[in-house]
C-alpha cells in the first residue's frame, strides 16, 4: 500500500488508455470534496483527445458559434477515482473499458 | 463543498492572513494510493514548479535558470492545504506573508536590487 | 455632482493618454499619401477601442480580477506565457518608438540629435513611476495631454471639404501605391487599438476597487474619452492631407511631420507641436513601461501597485524598469524611430488576436463576468474588427517589407 506524491498540474492533457489499451481521453479536470481540513479527490475529467477540438473547445462555447450551430463536439466523460489507475502517473489507465463510463453533458 | 481542481484552485491568487498578495498556485499536490481516495495535501509555488509544466526543450532550460537564479535554489515552496482559510476568487492562507518562505525571491529583489535604488 | 466630476474626469484623463507617436505617424502618413481616403481606418479603430476599454474596466469591476490575472486564472499557465512575452516584446518596440517621438520632439526644440535625449526620456519617466502615484500620473499626463486639441484647432482653421472628409470615412480602394495604402491602413488599426491600453485601464480600475455600481459610469467614459482620442487623429490626418498634399510632400522623414502646423499657426505651430508630440509620447511611455509590468506581475500572482514604494512591491518595479532601459538601448542605438513606429503598429495588428481571443473568451464567462457579460454587439464588433486588422496586416506586412 505505497503512497505516493503526485503533482496534479502534471496529469493534465496526459493521454489516458481503458483497460483494453483504447484511447479514453485526457483529463481535463478533477473534481474534489472539501471535508473539514482536507480535499478529496472524487473523479476525474476525460476530455477529447483531439488537439483542435480541445484548442476550440472554448472559442466554441462563444455565445457567437453556438448561435451559428457550433455544438457538436466530443462529449467528455467521468472517471471515479477508483476506476483511475495512477500507478505510473505518466500512463494513466482505466481499470474498466472506455465505455463505461458515464458522459459528461456539457 | 464541491471543489474543481483547474477551475477553482490551480494558478489562482493565493493571500495571506492580512489579504496581501501571496503568489499563485503553480502546481498542487496529491497523495496517491491504490485502495484509498486521493488526498490533496499541499499547494505548490515556485519557479522549478513552473518550469515543469513546460513542454519538454523549454523545461530544461527554465529548470535550469530556476536553480541557478533562485534564493531559495530548486526546492518549490509548499503550503499545506490545512492552512486555507477561505476559499473564494482569491484564495486565503493563515499564513504571515511578511515572514513566508514564498515572498523570499521579492525580498531579495528588494534587498539586493530595488532597495540599492534610492528614493525606494 | 460628485458622479458628473467623475465622469468628466474620467474623460479628460481617457483623452489625454490617446494621442501619441503612433496615431499621429500614420495618421499624418495617411494624410500625406491618400487624402481623406483612410480616415475609415481611424473610425474602426477608434470603435473597437472604445467596445475594448469598456470591456476591460467592466471585466475588472465584476471579476475584481486585471485583464492579466484572469488571464492566467482562467487559461493557466503556460498558455499565459504566450500573451505575456509577445506583449511585453511588443511593448518594449512601441515603448521604443514612443520614446523615439519624445526625443525627437526635444531635438525639435533644441537641435540636440534624438539618440542623445533618449537616456533623459527614459529617466525621466522612470523617476515619475519610482516617486509618483497612479493618480498624480493618470491626470497629470492626461491634463496636459490635452495640448493635442491644437490639431483640431488647425484643423478647422484650414476650412477642409467637410463633405469628402465624410465620404473618407467609408473605405475605398486606393487610386495609386495599394500596398502602402494597406500597409498604413493596418499601422492606423494597430496604433488605435493598443493591447497595452487594456492592461493599464483594468490595473488601474481594480487598483480603484471599482464594483458593478461603476459599469455604467465607465460605459461612458470609455465611450467619450476614446471618441475625443479618435477625433484627434482624424484632425492630424486632415491638417496632414490639407497641408502636404497640394505640396507634394510625401511623408518620409519625422522632422517632415513637425512642419504640419506652420503653415497655420507660424512659428507657435512648430513649438505646439513639438510640444504636443512630447507630452503625449511621455504620456504614452509611463503607460506601457506600468502595463508590461502588470502583466508580468499578475500573471504571476507579485504584488503590484502604483501607489505603493517601489520596495514594498520590488519585482514589479524592476519589471517596468527594464522595460524602460530596454526601450531605450534601442532609441540610442539609432533605429529610426518612424521606422520602428510604422512596423511597431502594423505587428500589433498582427499580434492583436493573441491578445482579444482570451480576453473575448473572459468576456463571455460567465464565471468571471457573471451577468455583465458581452452582448452580440460587442462580441461581433470586436471580431470582425479586430479579424479584419489581423488579415490585413498578414497579407500586407510582408508585401511591405518586400516592396521597400
Amino acid at each position: 500500500m505505497t503512497t505516493r506524491s503526485i503533482n496534479v498540474e502534471l496529469l493534465l492533457d496526459r493521454e489516458v488508455r481503458d483497460s483494453s489499451g483504447r484511447r479514453a481521453g485526457r483529463i481535463e479536470e478533477i473534481r474534489a470534496r472539501r471535508d473539514g481540513e482536507s480535499i478529496v479527490v472524487e473523479s476525474y475529467h476525460l476530455g477529447p483527445e483531439a488537439l483542435l477540438e480541445r484548442l476550440a473547445a472554448p472559442v466554441l462555447r462563444l455565445p457567437l458559434f453556438r448561435a451559428l450551430g457550433h455544438h457538436k463536439h466530443v462529449p467528455g466523460r467521468r472517471a471515479q477515482w477508483d476506476q483511475m489507475d495512477l500507478s505510473d502517473p505518466h500512463k494513466p489507465v482505466l481499470r474498466c473499458p472506455v465505455e463505461e463510463l458515464p458522459k459528461l453533458v456539457r | 463543498m464541491e471543489i474543481a481542481l483547474v477551475r477553482d484552485l490551480l494558478d489562482k491568487q493565493l493571500v495571506d492572513r492580512e489579504g496581501e498578495l501571496l503568489g499563485r498556485i503553480d502546481g498542487i499536490v496529491m497523495s496517491y494510493s491504490a485502495d484509498a481516495p486521493p488526498q490533496i495535501t499541499h499547494f505548490e509555488l515556485g519557479a522549478q514548479t513552473l518550469a515543469r509544466r513546460l513542454p519538454s526543450p523549454f523545461r530544461r532550460v527554465l529548470a535550469w535558470l530556476a536553480h541557478r537564479f533562485s534564493p531559495r535554489g530548486s526546492q518549490p515552496y509548499r503550503i499545506e492545504v490545512s492552512r486555507i482559510i477561505h476559499l473564494g476568487r482569491t484564495i486565503k492562507i493563515d499564513i504571515d506573508g511578511t515572514r513566508s518562505a514564498a515572498r523570499e525571491t521579492e525580498r531579495w529583489v528588494r534587498d539586493h536590487i530595488i532597495g540599492r535604488i534610492p528614493g525606494s | 455632482m460628485k458622479k458628473i466630476l467623475e465622469i468628466t474626469l474620467g474623460i479628460v484623463t481617457s483623452i489625454g493618454g490617446f494621442l501619441e507617436v503612433g496615431s499621429l505617424a500614420t495618421a499624418a502618413q495617411a494624410g500625406a499619401a491618400f487624402g481623406f481616403q483612410l480616415i475609415w481606418a481611424i473610425l474602426l479603430g477608434t470603435i473597437c477601442l472604445i467596445f475594448l476599454v469598456e470591456m476591460s474596466g467592466r471585466l475588472a469591476a465584476v471579476s475584481k480580477q486585471t485583464l492579466a490575472g484572469a488571464m492566467r486564472d482562467r487559461f493557466g499557465y503556460p498558455f499565459f506565457l504566450v500573451p505575456l512575452v509577445t506583449m511585453s516584446l511588443l511593448g518594449v518596440l512601441v515603448l521604443a518608438s514612443e520614446l523615439g517621438g519624445l526625443s525627437l520632439a526635444l531635438q525639435l526644440v533644441t537641435g540636440v540629435a534624438f539618440p542623445w535625449w533618449a537616456p533623459l526620456g527614459a529617466f525621466a519617466a522612470w523617476l515619475l513611476l519610482w516617486k509618483g502615484t497612479f493618480s498624480v500620473i493618470e491626470k497629470g499626463a492626461s491634463l496636459l495631454g490635452l495640448i493635442t486639441v491644437v490639431f483640431v484647432v488647425a484643423a478647422f482653421r484650414l476650412h477642409p471639404d467637410w463633405a469628402r472628409a465624410a465620404a473618407g470615412s467609408f473605405p475605398s480602394m486606393p487610386r495609386h501605391e495599394p500596398m502602402r495604402y494597406w500597409f498604413i491602413a493596418v499601422s492606423i488599426m494597430g496604433a488605435s487599438i493598443a493591447p497595452y491600453l487594456l492592461y493599464f485601464y483594468s490595473a488601474g480600475a481594480v487598483e480603484d476597487r471599482w464594483n458593478e455600481t461603476d459599469v455604467p459610469v465607465n460605459r461612458i467614459t470609455a465611450t467619450f474619452g476614446m471618441s475625443f482620442g479618435g477625433a484627434l487623429s482624424v484632425a492630424v490626418l486632415i491638417v496632414a492631407a490639407l497641408v502636404f498634399v497640394p505640396r507634394g510632400i510625401r511623408i518620409e522623414r519625422f522632422d517632415q511631420i513637425a512642419l504640419m502646423l506652420t503653415p497655420i499657426m507660424g512659428r507657435w505651430g512648430f513649438v505646439l507641436f513639438a510640444g504636443a508630440l512630447g507630452i503625449a509620447c511621455f504620456g504614452a511611455m509611463l503607460e506601457i513601461a506600468l502595463s508590461v509590468a502588470y502583466l508580468t506581475a499578475q500573471g504571476f500572482g507579485w504584488q503590484w501597485s502604483e501607489d505603493a514604494r517601489p520596495r514594498d512591491v520590488a519585482r514589479f518595479s524592476l519589471v517596468y524598469t527594464i522595460t524602460l532601459v530596454a526601450g531605450a538601448l534601442i532609441v540610442v542605438i539609432g533605429v529610426d524611430p518612424l521606422a520602428i513606429t510604422l512596423m511597431s503598429m502594423a505587428l500589433t495588428s498582427a499580434l492583436l488576436p493573441i491578445a482579444i481571443v482570451p480576453f473575448l473568451i473572459l468576456m463571455n464567462d460567465r464565471h468571471f463576468v457573471g451577468q455583465h457579460g458581452n452582448g452580440w454587439i460587442s462580441n461581433t464588433v470586436v471580431c470582425a474588427i479586430v479579424g479584419l486588422a489581423f488579415v490585413l496586416a498578414v497579407v500586407s506586412i510582408p508585401l511591405e517589407l518586400l516592396g521597400s
